[in-house]
């Protein structure tokens, strides 16, 4: 289930963690149909940071959820070495925009409680518990309630007891969107340092390109919509960084070629469209 | 320390700044016999402190509280059911609609008509009465649970069990003890009113009623102060029960 070894390579071909095969997804709005998702193909090897970028409402945010279960596609399926994938899971493991942290428990109860439901024993839980907030950064304050931490920190124990699941697959739904943007260069910086560590496939939603760029091996624009890929890049950055690459020609050079496609994507579409439609998208998507 | 010692002293002053002036104004004018100076009014408190007065306290505490916690057994479960379940919810909508709005106490002498002047008529209002509030609170309770907190439970693989007791409940806790805390206003408001149109032999509202009768200023300042003393000892043992857990009941909770 899990590949054999959480070294990346270049020349060997990886076994595929997650497949996305021609799936589609249509939603029912004022009595009309709106298609969010054109047929969508992906395959992700395993051990791979896949980005996926594009503006609101081009249907990002619909296939994640559809990767990680919590979404139904209306055509195609989504499968992982275990099987196809009919709801939501331990084996994929989704951080959301929002760090949903349960506010009536204190930061380790949050995350011990997820490996509770897994079936861990209480005291292995809670040390586990602790490990994993260490390998975040949250180390010390183990015993804060969410509503005392900023929300670079929330975010950090979301993904602790997203990482405690050991998922084979993480899904993160623009994590850091909500963030202040030195914290959020920080948080990118983390995230890197934390998947050498835990080194699990991750497919990272965002709207920002340059968040994108940076993050991932490889790079999905989805243009939309209906969504669809338009673009599927692997830039030859050095690995691991941190943010000095962004000063490095081949960033730079892959930043231009995401920011063009996109780019061109727009203008095709009808002009003006109203941010309220947009913003309704979003909501649609995170529905 | 400062902090703390402010915040019950300023109050404590305006209190005593307020009181204090009541007061004076009595000596000042000379008030009619209907209207007390907080002084008489502690005076008739006092001398109303007999056996007979905590007979009434009783019988009146004890008819609210069945009535909430009646209104309260059934509108929790209720409620949490009809937000759930869409059926369930648009069964229930046109009545609960329809007697929302209701002056619930126009009821009583209909009830009084089917269960006579009993207590099973007065209780049976108090209890109507307060179940509308904690209804509508724990119905948006349930309905405003973050859904977030609901993927994150099916992403974890929690049983329904675990669902229910560590996420549906402690999310749903605010809102529920704001309808509950409401609905124990209603219950003493309305405990009130149906002893008083409800014909009840015993309560404080037969008290007040027959110092009404009596032109016994005192026994009616007495008896509003017992009132106002049951009222404010729920609310306290109320918010006493939500002390216990920092996390819960609201605090910090995101709107």
């Amino acid at each position: 289930m899990t590949s054999p070894s959480h070294v990346m390579s270049t020349t060997t071909v990886q076994p595929t963690a997650l497949r996305v095969e021609e799936v589609t997804r249509t939603f029912r709005r004022k009595g009309r149909n709106v298609q969010a998702l054109a047929p969508v193909s992906l395959s992700i090897p395993s051990g791979q940071f896949l980005t996926i970028v594009g503006p609101s409402g081009c249907g990002k945010s619909t296939l994640l959820q559809i990767m990680g279960g919590f979404d139904t596609p209306s055509t195609g399926t989504v499968t992982t070495p275990a099987g196809p994938v009919t709801g939501p899971s331990r084996d994929i493991g989704m951080v959301f925009q929002r760090a949903t942290l349960f506010p009536w428990w204190t930061v380790e109860k949050n995350v011990a409680w997820a490996l509770r439901c897994g079936g861990t024993g209480r005291r292995e839980a809670l040390q586990r518990s602790r490990e994993l907030l260490d390998l975040v950064g949250l180390g010390g304050f183990e015993t804060a309630y969410p509503n005392e931490l900023s929300g670079g920190m929330q975010q950090r124990a979301a993904l602790a007891r997203t990482l405690s699941l050991e998922p084979s697959v993480l899904l993160m739904d623009e994590p850091f969107g909500a963030l202040d943007a030195q914290t959020r260069e920080l948080m990118q910086e983390e995230l890197i340092r934390i998947r050498q560590a835990a080194g699990t496939t991750i497919v990272f939603v965002t709207h920002d390109i340059r968040e994108a760029v940076f993050l991932g091996d490889r790079i999905v624009a989805l243009s939309g919509s209906p969504g669809s890929i338009a673009l599927d890049l692997a830039p030859d950055l050095p690995r691991p960084h941190t943010h000095e690459v962004m000063r490095t020609q081949e960033f730079l050079d892959a930043y231009e070629t995401v920011w063009a496609c996109i780019r061109d994507q727009a203008s095709a579409r009808e002009p003006g469209r109203s941010e309220r439609a947009a913003e309704q998208d979003d909501q649609g998507e995170s529905a | 320390m400062s902090d703390s010692v402010l915040r019950w002293t300023r109050p404590l002053a305006a209190l005593v700044v307020i009181f204090g002036l009541w007061q004076l104004a009595g000596r000042v004018w000379t008030f009619p016999g209907y209207l007390f100076t907080p002084g008489e009014i502690a005076r008739a408190w006092f001398a109303s402190l007999d056996p007979e007065t905590g007979s009434a306290v009783l019988a009146t505490t004890l008819r609210a509280v069945a009535g909430f916690l009646i209104a309260t057994a059934v509108a929790l479960p209720v409620a949490t059911v009809a937000a759930l379940v869409r059926p369930v919810e648009r069964i229930l909508e046109p009545y609960i609609g329809f007697f929302f709005a209701l002056p619930k106490i126009s009821l009583l002498p209909l009830l009084v008509v089917w269960l006579g002047y009993s207590d099973s008529a007065r209780i049976t209002m108090i209890a109507v009465s307060a179940f509308f509030p904690i209804f509508v609170y724990m119905f948006a309770g349930v309905r405003g649970i973050n859904p977030g907190y609901l993927k994150v439970a099916s992403n974890v693989g929690a049983s329904r069990r675990e669902r229910f007791l560590h996420v549906v409940l402690p999310a749903v806790a605010p809102m529920a003890m704001a309808g509950v805390r409401i609905g124990v206003a209603i219950s003493l408001i309305v405990t009130f009113a149906a002893e008083v149109v409800g014909q009840s032999p015993n309560g404080l509202g037969r008290l007040i009623q027959d110092g009404f009768s009596a032109l016994d200023y005192d026994q009616m300042y007495a008896g509003i102060v017992m009132f106002a003393l049951i009222g404010l000892g729920l609310d306290m043992l109320l918010r006493l029960m939500t002390r216990r857990s920092p996390g819960l009941w609201g605090e910090g909770v995101p709107a």
